[in-house]
């Protein structure tokens, strides 16, 4: 089964590529503006040989890991705050309300006079942002654990703490990978939108200084960067998936 | 063979909602269970078994009346008594293995080599002895049920609740599981309540059987059925003894199916 869902991964990147090389060769879009993957690849290779990519690179997904991890981990303890405390889920609720719908670039401007232009300002973004996707899934999937399993608990003389450890944490782990999932792909786009407004290094600034100078090849070669930063974020998430709730996806009986 | 009593509820109440709204379940119902016995509690639907059940448990608090569990009033589920779920799909860990469900029953100290070995042998007792490493998802909805049986055996508890452990299996499974949980009663000397809404099963497996009026609910009345401790599917059900009890049983229940006003 995951051999032809791989295969057919690679067959859709594949068909992008031919779409993409297509359009450039039949010069539908001026060249100049479009160019054909050869020339994006010398541009990347460039990039690599300089050290410019590399050291972007590690800063922007050292950044979006890091924020990730940080995100997931402040998400599933608020989460697990609002369920055992009714009062503070009905206050968190108008907070989360408020904050969510903030764009990460309506942040940058203001955590830059407050953080810097360090690790700081990058980790205090992507929390912002992203711990919406676990700490919503996590409050509802402890909500919803059956009553029986909690039951089961207390008739085993445990402590509500050790329920929440023991019972409702596992029982709602999966839906919790399914929100840090999608705060994986928003982390990205956190870091990247951060590091072009706030222009200092990273992919997003990288991408920034070279559309500036129109160095077209090096710019779309940076944003198959990102495309391929999201699905190796993806592939770390999945891991953390398959070890952490592999009942899940085994009874699933596919990667999801 | 007059032991002491494990169980007792001594007239317990419970209402649900307050004023206007407030409606009566459970109105001074008491009865006991000794060591040893098989009792069950039978009575039309929507009596409040599961109030009772929640209650016997420790798990709800009545309004009044109290229940003791070996001599000590019940406030929070006791230690030595365990409960059998009736939705065991509900019920079961599904991150956890059979036997790491069963295990994850032991509280006790004993290293977990022990306790492996000892899941392992609840298992097999129950006819799992080949599915130890399956999850509950993998097995069928009998299988689901004695893997949450042999849990609630592996506590060693002195009271096994069941809360109608057999609602969702088919009548086939459901006649073996009767023999079954018959058997382990009996093989681990396991005191037990059951509580059902099928008569037959009631008459079927207990050595007494308490029938609940409907809502408020109080003890109509309690049947001894005098079975002795081997039950056969063919024999038992065809004997006089089952079929007088059954009878009398049957009878106070459909009693309770009369309309109120005509």
């Amino acid at each position: 089964m995951t051999a032809p869902l791989r295969l057919r991964g690679l067959v859709s990147l594949l068909f992008v590529l031919l779409v993409w090389e297509g359009i450039s060769r039949l010069g539908i879009v001026p060249a100049r503006y479009f160019p054909g993957l050869t020339e994006i690849f010398a541009g990347a290779v460039e990039m690599i040989r300089n050290g410019e990519l590399p050291a972007a690179e590690l800063m922007t997904l050292g950044r979006a890991i890091a924020g990730l991890v940080l995100a997931t981990l402040i998400g599933i303890a608020l989460a697990v705050l609002s369920d055992a405390s009714p009062f503070f889920e009905r206050g968190f609720r108008t907070i989360t309300g408020l904050v969510q719908p903030i764009p990460p670039a309506a942040i940058v401007p203001l955590a830059i006079f407050g953080f810097g232009l360090g690790l700081k300002l990058y980790i205090f973004i992507i929390v912002m942002v992203t711990i919406w996707g676990p700490y919503l899934n996590g409050v509802t999937a402890l909500r919803a654990v059956p009553v029986e399993q909690i039951l089961n608990g207390r008739m085993m003389r445990m402590t509500p703490a050790q329920i929440m450890w023991h019972i409702k944490l596992p029982a709602a782990m999966p839906q919790i990978f399914a929100g840090i999932r999608y705060a994986a792909a928003v982390s990205l786009i956190a870091v990247v939108v951060s590091e072009m407004i706030a222009g200092r290094d990273g992919i997003g600034y990288l991408l920034v200084r070279k559309s500036f100078s129109i160095r077209i090849p090096e710019t779309y070669a940076l944003m198959f960067v990102t495309m391929i930063n999201g699905v190796l974020l993806a592939a770390l998430v999945n891991l953390g998936r398959r070890v952490l709730t592999g009942w899940h996806v085994k009874q699933m009986g596919y990667p999801a | 063979m007059q032991t002491a009593p494990i169980l007792e509820a001594r007239d317990l109440r419970k209402a649900f909602g307050a004023g206007a709204a407030r409606t009566p379940i459970l109105d001074g119902l008491s009865f006991s269970v000794r060591e040893g016995e098989f009792v069950a509690v039978v009575g039309p639907s929507g009596c409040g078994k599961t109030t009772l059940l929640m209650a016997l448990a420790g798990l709800m608090p009545a309004d009044a009346g109290e229940v003791r569990f070996r001599g000590h009033p019940v406030l929070a589920p006791p230690q030595g008594l365990a409960v059998v779920f009736q939705d065991y799909s509900r019920s079961l860990f599904p991150w956890k293995t059979a036997l790491a469900n069963v295990t994850f029953a032991m509280r006790g100290p004993q290293g977990r080599a022990t306790k492996a070995a000892r899941a392992e042998e609840l298992l097999q007792a129950v006819g799992l002895g080949d599915a130890l490493h399956k999850y509950p998802w993998q097995l069928s909805g009998g299988m689901q049920q004695r893997v949450a049986i042999a849990r609630g055996l592996a506590s060693e508890s002195d009271l096994l609740l069941l809360d109608e452990p057999l609602a969702a299996v088919d009548a086939q499974t459901r006649a073996d599981m009767q023999d079954l949980i018959l058997e382990l009663a009996q093989r681990f000397r396991q005191t037990c309540l059951l509580v059902t809404h099928d008569v037959d099963e009631a008459v079927y497996m207990a050595d007494k059987v308490v029938v609940l009026s409907k809502r408020p609910t109080r003890v109509a009345t309690e049947i001894e059925v005098a079975l002795g401790k081997t039950r056969d599917q063919i024999a038992t059900r065809e004997h006089p003894d089952y079929l007088h009890a059954r009878h009398e049983v049957m009878g106070r229940i459909r009693a309770f199916r009369q309309p109120v006003a005509s």
